[in-house]
């Protein structure tokens, strides 16, 4: 609720409705005339006229007084049929999304009926059968408003249903029934409320709408549609009649649907985090005066290809909390291969990416240190700099190989796009080095995959492509992040094998993270443990592992079994804060 | 398609078992059909002695002997719920009680998986993983069930938080004396929690038997790839 009333255009529909809405609820409390009452020397009277604040209508009827009462009645009438709408759309759409099979077939398919006739058509149609009237109205606009219920809950009825709490909730022992309405409901509740608080707007239009047309409320009773009606007739003469009403209806049709747009904003869990700026091109460095000791005086260092110094960076807007990555300093040779490794939450991911400044900004903000590599200041270059560096000089190998590839371009294309946007190079030479690549990664048949789409390759198959597409511009510098975590075991052998023999044969550096400290043993020299955004240690592979010296390098390795060892090993026990840190 | 394809497989009660596969082996279908999730299209499933058909008859007296847990420790937690509501319904559709006698109980489980008291009082995702892969657990010990299923329930789960649910299961097992079929890829754990193991591939079983028969002297060479592949990723040194 709070961050309903956070929100400024929530606020601002609250306010028009409740301006509106207050005064049509006391209407028969307030000391204003009879709506109904005629009297035929006074008629038209201009707004401001003795007694009648807004005038009158052609039979001299008082335009405040039959404006509030027949906002009052616009507004029972579309607040009816919301929740008519609702309350029907919303079980058709339980059901059907929930029993499936012929419910859902039997359900939906007299939903498409429903929608097969143009909408207004349909709803004058009911009130040509069922008479004029505001009770028929009413019927009708919930009815030709029922499909539209009915598809959004299905919808979200079908996403919750598929969840793994509802089969829980099947081995709790529930009924079916129980199930749908106390598992599967409350989870629907957010969208019935979404439906119904957008629809409540259009509910107001469409009663007008009818009424307008003759076909709602009958004089002498007025409701907004039929007083613009009435002063359609003498438009020209005297525009306040029908002015009015028209004005009120536009007033509180946006102050509903402002509300109706906040409440989305606020109970749709895809929004919840707000809809945030687009990050731009790189992160932003945002270094104070107070620079790193030692981080400024010296050049770069002989023979270190990477040159990472004090690097501190922070996903908070202010200086609270710990940085994501704190001080992290290491040096990579130029055909080194260095581990990075740590939990969730280390900073090891958020360390890689920065390296060529791929971290969202906004919230991302560098504020400390020196990153090189080769002849690049990374942290001072350029745009086209970095455009140049990342792709080209460095390129990234990610742990889920369907996400890094386009599902609809078949990847030989994806390969050959990669080459051509960094070089003037023919298609047809494109596609012999893509060929070439694809041949390197050892891919059993290029020739097909490179005609292949990614969802027809195996998840090996899809790793071995990104990283054909990270080699396609002979890079300096790779960076794995967990590249065969999603694999299985002896796929991401082959994987890792691939890895070793690639980083041989081409002489680049490489920088392999992961959470596992016996995967990054099998392919790098160096390896680095990082914890909540620092380094606890670096060494050599072997030396770490045969003499950790850090308590939680000693911890990780502990904690992961060992095959061979059986039921002797005790996994160790967790550091106290460590712990903590498991907490959310 | 088939999942598996002519599964045998015999569970002693009170012992640990491993079925060790990768993606596509058909492991999880053959856990869902062990809880009753699925149906085999052909074949049976005795439980006790009795086909699991007849044993479903009655969903809620089956669901006391039981149990699973998921691998999405947070999915299978109805977000909208507190835990300790989500715990306390389980125990009372299942067994019944009287609301004194199902919180007793459930707070005595929760002690026995190491949560909190003022953890029963959140939602779900106030939840760290770990926290979350506990509540699973504790809900599946409420009734005392005699089977419980896991479907690589430490799978997604950070190194150390592995670790600690892992030894958690192993004193949850000699205190709670429940027999343990236990999904995962991964023959190390295996090898940490159970009697005995079942190397599935493509719906087939591999190969079976005491995981100190299998492991030291694998017969098939699937089952010796995977044990390198294994040692291949591990930081062990040959102890």
């Amino acid at each position: 609720m709070s961050r309903f009333l956070r929100n400024p255009s929530a606020l601002v529909g609250l306010v028009i409705v409740l301006l509106l809405v207050v005064p049509a609820l006391c209407a028969p409390l307030l000391p204003i005339a009879d709506p109904n009452e005629a009297n035929l020397t006074n008629r038209l009277a201009p707004p401001g006229s003795d007694g009648h604040l807004l005038g009158t209508d052609s039979l001299g009827r008082d335009i405040l007084s039959r404006l509030l009462h027949g906002l009052r009645l616009s507004l029972a009438v579309a607040i009816s049929a919301t929740v008519v709408a609702g309350f029907a759309g919303s079980l058709i759409g339980l059901l059907a999304g929930f029993y499936r099979r012929w419910v859902d077939t039997l359900l939906m398919r007299s939903m498409d009926m429903l929608l097969a006739f143009p909408y207004l058509i349909l709803a004058l149609a009911i009130v040509a059968v069922l008479g004029p009237g505001l009770l028929n109205a009413l019927l009708a606009i919930a009815v030709v408003n029922i499909p539209f219920f009915a598809r959004n809950v299905r919808g979200a009825t079908l996403l919750w249903t598929r969840s793994a709490f509802v089969e829980a909730a099947v081995l709790s022992g529930r009924k079916r029934p129980a199930i749908l309405l106390a598992e599967v409901l409350p989870n629907v509740v957010p969208t019935i409320i979404i439906a119904l608080s957008t629809t409540l707007g259009w509910m107001i239009l469409e009663t007008a709408g009818l009424s307008f047309l003759g076909l709602g409320a009958q004089p002498p009773t007025a409701d907004l549609g039929a007083m613009l009606a009435e002063g359609r007739t003498v438009m020209l003469v005297h525009p306040h009649v029908g002015l009015l009403p028209g004005v009120v209806i536009l007033i509180l049709v946006v102050g509903l649907n402002l509300m109706g747009d906040a409440l989305r904003d606020v109970l749709d869990p895809r929004l919840s985090q707000g809809v945030s700026a687009a990050p731009g091109a790189a992160t932003v460095v945002e270094r104070g005066g107070a620079r790193a000791a030692g981080a400024e005086n010296a050049g770069p260092v002989e023979d270190s290809f990477v040159d990472v110094r004090n690097l501190t960076l922070s996903f908070s807007a202010e200086a609270e909390g710990a940085p994501a990555v704190q001080d992290v300093s290491f040096r990579l040779g130029r055909a080194e291969a260095l581990g990075i490794v740590g939990e969730s939450g280390s900073g090891k991911s958020v360390t890689a990416l920065a390296l060529s400044r791929l971290v969202p900004s906004p919230p991302a903000r560098i504020l400390r240190g020196e990153v090189r590599i080769g002849d690049t200041d990374v942290l001072r270059a350029s745009p086209s700099a970095l455009r140049q560096l990342r792709g080209r000089r460095v390129s990234y190998i990610f742990q889920n190989p369907w996400d890094s590839l386009h599902p609809m371009i078949r990847v030989g294309e994806q390969v050959m796009e990669s080459l051509r946007l960094h070089g003037p190079v023919s298609r047809a030479a494109a596609r012999r080095r893509a060929r070439e690549l694809f041949e390197q990664v050892a891919l059993p048949d290029a020739e097909a995959a490179l005609r292949a789409y990614p969802h027809q390759l195996s998840g090996g198959q899809c790793q071995r492509v990104g990283i054909a597409m990270a080699l396609a511009n002979q890079p300096e510098l790779l960076i794995a992040d967990e590249p065969t975590t999603a694999l299985d075991v002896t796929v991401q052998k082959q994987v890792l094998d691939l890895l070793r023999q690639i980083r041989e044969e081409h002489g680049l550096a490489l920088i392999f993270i992961s959470h596992d400290l016996g995967v990054v043993q099998a392919v790098v020299d160096r390896v680095m443990v990082m914890r909540r955004g620092m380094v606890v240690e670096e060494g050599p592979t072997a030396a770490v592992l045969s003499n950790p010296r850090h308590a939680y390098t000693q911890q990780l390795m502990a904690a992961s079994p060992v095959l061979g060892r059986g039921r002797k090993q005790d996994l160790g026990e967790a550091p106290a804060d460590a712990r903590g840190g498991e907490g959310a | 398609m088939q999942a598996l394809d002519g599964v045998d497989l015999t569970l002693r009660e009170g012992r640990a078992l491993g079925i060790v596969g990768e993606s596509g082996s058909g492991k999880s279908t053959l856990a869902r059909i062990l809880v009753g999730l699925e149906e085999p299209s052909s074949g049976t499933v005795l439980f006790q002695g009795k086909p699991l058909v007849e044993a479903l008859r009655a969903r809620s007296a089956f669901h006391r002997e039981v149990q699973f847990v998921f691998q999405n420790s947070l999915g299978a937690l109805n977000p909208r719920k507190r835990i300790g509501s989500i715990l306390h319904t389980h125990l009372q559709i299942l067994e019944g009680g009287t609301a004194t006698e199902v919180k007793a109980r459930v707070r005595e489980v929760a002690e026995a998986v190491d949560l909190p008291e003022d953890l029963l009082e959140r939602f779900p995702h106030a939840l760290s993983g770990g926290q979350a892969q506990r509540v699973n657990l504790a809900r599946a010990l409420l009734t005392h069930p005699r089977v419980i299923v896991m479907d690589e329930p430490v799978a997604a789960l950070d190194v150390s938080v592995q670790a600690r649910v892992l030894r958690l299961l192993r004193r949850l097992a000699e205190t709670f004396t429940f027999t343990l079929v236990f999904i995962t890829h991964d023959l190390a754990v295996v090898d940490y929690l159970c009697d005995e193991v079942c190397v599935m591939r493509e719906g087939k079983v591999v190969e079976s038997g005491s995981t100190a028969d299998v492991l030291t002297r694998p017969h098939e060479a699937y089952t010796r790839a995977l044990m390198d592949a294994s040692r291949a990723t591990s930081h062990g040194m040959p102890s």
